[in-house]
């Protein structure tokens, strides 16, 4: 657990330098997996995937791809405004048939952009209809389950596409 | 145990908790925020006064700001920022 504890303090340092440096909106785009080892050919589709979708709706002007224990993570940095990037970003997750496994999060130098700003309460569960954030910390539902419902969500996605 | 000086632990994004710790004055005092503050603030709360506890914390301030993170989450950014404080 120290493992991605550590490797997701990195990353948000990681996310100030890029704004400090490039001073747009940064996307990043990352699979919501359970578990402490969230690479698998599973959760990399899906960040590929959602990454592509994404990518042909903003302008991307600088696109960093890295993999880690916290599985496959794009961070794009984009010529549009963060609220802008954050409403496409949130149909996506909303209507892509993927959309619901990722954790889309959308940035700027002074603002984390969030459902609330456009009076969205919170995401639901994978498998139940409270709120995703309640049935993580309640530990409602195995993560064995929750993991297999992540994993039949994609094989559906390949087949059907 | 008396908390030196400042310090930060953890990040603001999902499933984590941001700590900030400070010296205090001759007791511990929690500043908590929280979206699930209503269902599970008591016990946020008890699993941060355990884990000062088991650290020999006895004075100190504290700011938790919660992103939906485990109780293992709290405890482990919370002794590392005791940890930090020490350095």
């Amino acid at each position: 657990m120290e493992n991605i504890l550590d490797l997701r303090e990195q990353r948000d340092n990681y996310e100030d330098e890029l704004l400090q440096t490039y001073r747009h909106t940064l996307i990043t785009i990352r699979p919501n997996f359970p578990g402490n080892e969230k690479r698998n050919e599973y959760t990399n589709l899906v960040s590929e995937v959602l990454t592509k979708e994404i990518s042909s709706k903003l302008h991307v002007f600088k696109a960093l791809r890295n993999s880690t224990h916290e599985g496959l993570i794009y961070h794009l940095i984009v010529e549009e405004n963060g609220l802008l990037a954050k409403e496409i970003c949130i149909n996506l997750e909303e209507e892509h048939p993927l959309g619901r496994l990722a954790d889309v999060d959308v940035r700027n130098r002074d603002t984390s952009f969030s459902r609330e700003h456009f009076n969205l309460g919170p995401r639901k569960c994978y498998l139940c209809e409270d709120d995703a954030i309640v049935c993580v910390r309640s530990r409602k539902h195995d993560l064995e389950d929750i993991a297999s419902h992540f994993i039949a969500v994609v094989k559906e996605y390949v087949e059907h596409k | 145990m008396d908390i030196i000086k400042q310090a930060v632990c953890g990040t603001l994004l999902s499933n984590d908790c941001f700590v900030r710790l400070y010296p205090g004055s001759g007791e511990i005092e929690l500043e908590i925020k929280s979206p699930v503050m209503n269902l599970f603030g008591n016990q946020i709360e008890k699993t941060i006064l355990d884990t000062l506890h088991a650290n020999g914390v006895t004075s100190c301030k504290l700011y938790l700001e919660d992103k939906g993170a485990l109780d293992y989450t709290i405890k482990a950014r919370v002794e590392t920022a005791v940890k930090r404080s020490n350095e």
